[in-house]
């Protein structure tokens, strides 16, 4: 069983008759169906890609992809499994173009917000987070997608292979070079080791 | 048992941070990580790269764009940048003219709000991201006035001789007159000294000399400075130092105002056009009573009979928000009426809007006014869910599903409950 935290989702599985509703064109059905999904898809784009400005379009990729691909559903997967494989598509696609990643805008501090980490934490974080894609960047978009189902989104080795429609062994070697590649990147990135010596996340020795 | 190399390590510790490593194997990983530093850095630099990533800081929950990309998806449009091929010859100048107005109201807005002709910096986008009138601006670029400025993320406008900074979902809109309108949301104004800076909300304008402050549509907040709040007929509600914090009556709840209804008959203040009549607060400002949205209310609705709240919910189900709420407004107060049917129905109303974060702040005053009601209840776990599915607010959604097992503890919507705060996993102090 995969650890708490590894969980996907958060979405309760849609009924058959909301399946088969959606399926036979109800774009009320279809457009509930989407909004249910939606915080899934956008968290899992963000996980695959990163802080981008094109997020809106990929996800606009992403429901265009399954509304089309909807009556080809048989529900042999959890719902929210193929909404997975049709992002990590989506996201490969995406990082196979040529395109210019914007530079991510420090944001100010929020010390007023009421939830998670504190403001400054967060514009950290969101440096740190904005370059380990910047790292992940130079990685071949399988190897990254790969890698990231796997570390960022808990998908087991088999499932990335799934995902992705690859074999189990090449996913694992997909997964294996991608960790290596990003350790020796790593290692000499200014901004993420001094993020982890601070957050004390990956200072061992 | 025979010793790992640092390969086989490596394919182990992806394997262990996902939790899948036999006991065994795990065993034989520490004993090669205790000989191999090498490994033992490679895995802290992995394993917190790996938190990162799993966790991605709160930086963009944009609801309101997945729901475009819905919008359009549903509509079979391609998205943009699938079409970026295409010449845009087109859109650049509409970019251009866009750009071009926008600096020439700019420079207006200035010379009205300063009375002088010199032409210090308007108002323009620091950081962060806003969009006006569905149009993201880029960095740096001039704010268009009179337009409704939504951040989708934490944003910081630079006006002249202030900064504003928005926190995520805050609606604001820069007017001609210099004054702010703060529609939603939450924004914090640094004024440098001797500049005169007013914030105006639905109910209140916080006006300044050079001061730092936060304000809300129901609060303001002093840090540095010298604020006036003032009702928006005049009259001096309170005068704030720095550490004070003044905020409208806690039973107000949120204010809404009823459509303006151009006829002879329907004066300001009747109850059909003056807006819910809240204890404490004057009424609106007579012949400029600020609107949150346009009216969908004739003048012969004005004098119907009056309504019920079966009339209300017919309309909601209509999807005819704005008349649901005039409906509301005119029985507000009215003997026999249910004053938590008309709460909520309030609060439908902006969820049905999609104005989710003002109809989360209703559900929890509901909650909160109608404690161990069902009504209560009901508005508490609506909460919730708005928070964790369309604001993205996990740790809000977490504390109020958690509120909500303390409250109810045999509630209706326990189960619901107990397996959204499963899928969280423990809390943080416990991982």
């Amino acid at each position: 069983m995969k650890p708490e935290h590894l969980r996907p989702g958060g979405v309760a599985e849609p009924s058959d008759d909301v399946l088969s509703r959606a399926r036979g064109g109800d774009r009320e059905c279809q457009g509930r169906l989407l909004e249910q999904h939606a915080g899934l898809v956008a968290r899992a784009l963000r996980r695959l890609v990163g802080p981008t400005p094109d997020l809106e379009d990929l996800a606009q990729e992403v429901f265009l992809e399954a509304l089309r691909g909807l009556p080809r559903f048989r529900g042999d997967a959890r719902f929210e499994t193929w909404l997975h494989r049709i992002c990590a598509h989506v996201a490969c696609h995406w990082l196979r173009r040529p395109r210019r990643r914007h530079p991510t805008l420090m944001l100010v501090e929020d010390e007023h917000s009421t939830s998670g980490p504190s403001a400054s934490d967060a514009v950290d974080a969101r440096a740190a987070f904005a370059r380990a894609h910047e790292l992940l960047d130079r990685l071949t978009p399988v190897k990254r997608v790969a890698f990231l189902l796997h570390v960022a989104m808990g998908h087991s080795t088999r499932e990335v292979a799934a995902l992705m429609g690859s074999t189990h062994t090449t996913a694992k070697a997909r997964i294996w070079f991608a960790r290596r590649e990003l350790d020796a990147l790593a290692r000499q990135d200014g901004v993420l080791a001094t993020w982890l010596q601070v957050t004390g996340q990956g200072g061992v020795k | 048992m025979s010793s790992l190399d640092c390969a086989r390590a490596s394919t182990w510790m992806t394997a262990a941070e996902a939790g899948r490593l036999e006991e065994d194997e795990a065993c034989r990983l520490e004993d090669h990580l205790q000989g191999c530093p090498d490994c033992r850095g490679a895995r802290g630099r992995l394993a917190g790269l790996a938190a990162l990533l799993r966790d991605p800081p709160p930086a963009e929950s944009r609801p309101a764009s997945m729901e475009r990309a819905i919008a359009r998806a549903l509509a079979g449009d391609r998205p943009a940048a699938a079409r970026a091929d295409a010449p845009t010859g087109r859109r650049t100048a509409l970019v251009v003219a866009a750009a071009f107005i926008g600096a020439v109201a700019v420079s207006w807005w200035w010379t009205a709000a300063s009375g002088t002709s010199a032409r210090p910096p308007g108002p323009s986008l620091a950081a962060g991201a806003v969009e006006a009138g569905g149009i993201e601006l880029a960095p740096h670029e001039a704010v268009p006035l009179q337009r409704e400025l939504v951040a989708r993320v934490p944003s910081t406008l630079s006006l002249p001789g202030a900064s504003l900074r928005l926190e995520s979902g805050t609606r604001v809109a820069l007017e001609a007159s210099g004054e702010v309108e703060l529609r939603e949301g939450r924004a914090h104004a640094t004024v440098r000294q001797g500049t005169p800076f007013a914030v105006r909300t639905e109910r209140f304008v916080a006006r300044v000399r050079g001061t730092r402050f936060v304000v809300t549509s129901a609060s303001v907040e002093v840090y540095a400075g010298r604020v006036d709040v003032w009702s928006l007929d005049g009259a001096r509600f309170a005068s704030l130092g720095p550490g004070d914090r003044w905020a409208l009556p806690a039973e107000t709840g949120p204010v809404v105002f009823a459509p303006v209804v151009p006829t002879a008959t329907a004066e300001p203040s009747s109850p059909s056009v003056a807006g819910r009549a809240h204890p404490g607060l004057p009424p609106a400002r007579p012949g400029a009573p600020r609107r949150l949205e346009p009216t969908t209310t004739s003048p012969a609705e004005a004098s119907a009979p009056e309504p019920t709240l079966a009339d209300v919910r017919a309309a909601l189900r209509a999807r005819q928000t704005a008349r649901a709420r005039a409906l509301l407004d005119r029985l507000a107060g009215a003997p026999g009426i249910s004053r938590v049917e008309v709460d909520v129905l309030h609060a439908d109303s902006l969820r049905l809007e999609r104005r989710f974060a003002e109809a989360v702040r209703e559900y929890h005053a509901i909650a909160a006014r109608h404690r161990g009601t069902a009504a209560g209840e009901a508005a508490l776990f609506t909460a919730a869910q708005l928070e964790l599915d369309r604001l993205g607010r996990t740790g809000d959604a977490r504390r109020t599903l958690e509120e909500y097992r303390r409250r109810h503890p045999t509630g209706r919507f326990r189960a619901e409950v107990e397996h959204l705060l499963d899928r969280f996993g423990p809390p943080p102090q416990e991982r």
